[in-house]
């Protein structure tokens, strides 16, 4: 039995249906990507799986109990980093362990050593706006994780940062994955980040949004920046391109 | 020109224009352009403002005292309908409009009816200042509340957050910047509503001595209380600038 489970989820609002009976499933460890286009209800679909929003119809499980409509329970992170601006990364950082009824003291104690794990040393007492996009992308993945290691989902985390950035957040995200390896389910609409940091991809597609296509990203070398230099890389991205043009043709 | 030296120069200018019209006034009162008695000259001013010194600072105690409570008193209740205003949608939608209503009543003419109800101590005097003080804190903190991004509530809700929490950790502090700026006005409004207060009668006060020197056509000592006015309201506004440096660090390393 899988890990994490969404079973027919369909949501829609005002009588227009978003999704429609998306099947997904995240084993433990594993990080999964959720690609699409722009409004095509990738965002929507995280809303209910974090439980911020009811679904119509489905279910939602984590490690076989019931999560369908519960907040608290997975981890969430958008695009914005949403740091509090008047508190310090630390106190940011800290503020899912304080929600959860963790002391002051023993909050921080506890979250310190995860500073220098996270590339984040010496950060502790900046405040958000004097660190970079990167800085605090990495300052909010933090929080998140803090919140639940168990499952995150990752609500195109990297994606307003510019190329080069982004391209040291990958290498960056990688490192950390390899050491905490958290179950992942990560939107994005970039193609390539996409087959770069996960080990399955779903394609959504059609509106309403369905699951079209799922297919494993196989990576025989280390996954590191040079993978996308490789024929398994340009392989698994083809056919995603591929795919892609004929369910837009098939509209 | 390094930054430093600019600041000053800038700062400079003030100084030179006022140094000017402080001239043209001793000018005025030196060549008799207007009777002495009207517009004494600005050593006049000075001269009063010195003699009188400590039955001035007596008045601005009382005075000061009374702004304190009644910004107090209205910082507290604007805290509290604001929260309740933001709470609740219907209040919101009852009560925001009244409030601007209340705000195009003068005061000056609210002012005797509390006398007739309050007497002339110091109840009559705090509750004008509340009444004046108020408007500006509440727009401020509910305009703050607003500003908060949707998205950041929406990830302590996924994080389990009550409102309660979500109060307190998020609304309130983020909506600091905009209190500020409202209790700034609230705090220059809060001394000229005592001294409006204080007109209509009482037992001391800026503006019970600012009565007193006007019916014995002091006018030197009238001159001398106006200016002590302003230089209160001048060092309040600094004294809230510097709470809000001292509430806002964030705001002051972003500059650095």
């Amino acid at each position: 039995m899988s890990f994490f489970k969404a079973e027919k989820i369909t949501k829609s609002y005002d009588g227009r249906t978003i999704i429609r009976d998306i099947d997904l499933r995240v084993e433990e460890g594993e990080i999964v990507c959720l690609l699409g286009v722009s409004g095509i209800g990738k965002t929507t679909l995280f809303n209910v799986l974090s439980g911020l929003e009811p679904a119509d119809s489905g279910r939602v499980t984590l490690d076989g109990a019931d999560i369908t409509g519960r907040t608290g329970v997975v981890s969430y992170m958008q695009q914005k980093d949403l740091l509090l601006p008047f508190q310090t990364v630390l106190q940011n950082v800290c503020v899912p362990l304080r929600l959860q009824g963790v002391g002051r003291k023993e909050a921080r104690e506890r979250v310190r050593p995860y500073f220098a794990q996270f590339g984040l040393a010496g950060c502790e007492n900046q405040y958000p706006n004097q660190l970079s996009g990167g800085m605090r992308q990495r300052a909010a993945f933090l929080r998140a994780y803090l919140f639940s290691s168990k499952m995150m989902l990752l609500d195109e985390p990297f994606g307003a940062l510019d190329a080069i950035t982004k391209s040291q957040i990958h290498s960056w995200y990688l490192q950390v994955m390899e050491a905490v390896r958290s179950s992942t389910l990560f939107i994005t609409h970039d193609i390539d980040e996409a087959i770069l940091l996960s080990d399955r991809i779903y394609i959504l597609t059609g509106a309403p949004g369905e699951i079209g296509l799922e297919l494993p990203v196989h990576c025989s070398g280390r996954r590191d920046a040079d993978f996308p230099l490789t024929d398994e890389f340009r392989e698994t991205k083809l056919r995603i391109l591929h795919f892609i043009r004929q369910s837009v043709e098939g509209e | 020109m390094t930054k430093r030296s600019r600041n000053i120069t800038s700062k400079l200018y003030p100084f030179v224009l006022i140094a000017l019209l402080l001239a043209i006034w001793s000018g005025i009162s030196y060549f008799g352009v207007l009777p002495g008695y009207m517009l004494p000259s600005p050593w006049a001013v000075a001269r009063a403002f010195v003699k009188d010194f400590g039955l001035l600072m007596n008045h601005a105690r009382i005075s000061l005292w009374e702004s304190f409570l009644g910004l107090f008193c209205s910082t507290a209740l604007a805290f509290v309908l604001a929260v309740l205003m933001d709470r609740f949608l219907f209040l919101h939608r009852s009560v925001y409009p009244l409030l601007v209503l209340t705000q195009t009543v003068p005061s000056i003419a609210i002012a005797p009816l509390l006398v007739l109800w309050f007497g002339y101590g110091l109840t009559p005097k705090v509750l004008l200042i509340v009444i004046v003080c108020f408007f500006p804190t509440v727009i401020g903190l509910l305009s703050g509340f607003a500003a908060v991004d949707r998205d950041v509530i929406r990830l302590f809700t996924s994080m389990g957050a009550s409102k309660w929490q979500i109060l307190w950790q998020v609304k309130i502090p983020s909506a600091l910047p905009h209190f500020f700026s409202g209790f700034r006005i609230a705090a220059s409004y809060s001394i000229v509503g005592a001294v409006v207060a204080e007109w209509l009668g009482g037992e001391g006060g800026l503006g019970v001595y600012m009565t007193r020197v006007r019916k014995s056509y002091a006018f030197d000592k009238m001159f001398a209380v106006i200016f002590l006015v302003s230089i209160i309201s001048l060092l309040l506004l600094k004294l809230v600038g510097w709470a809000e440096k001292k509430a806002m660090p964030y705001n002051q390393k972003q500059k650095s």
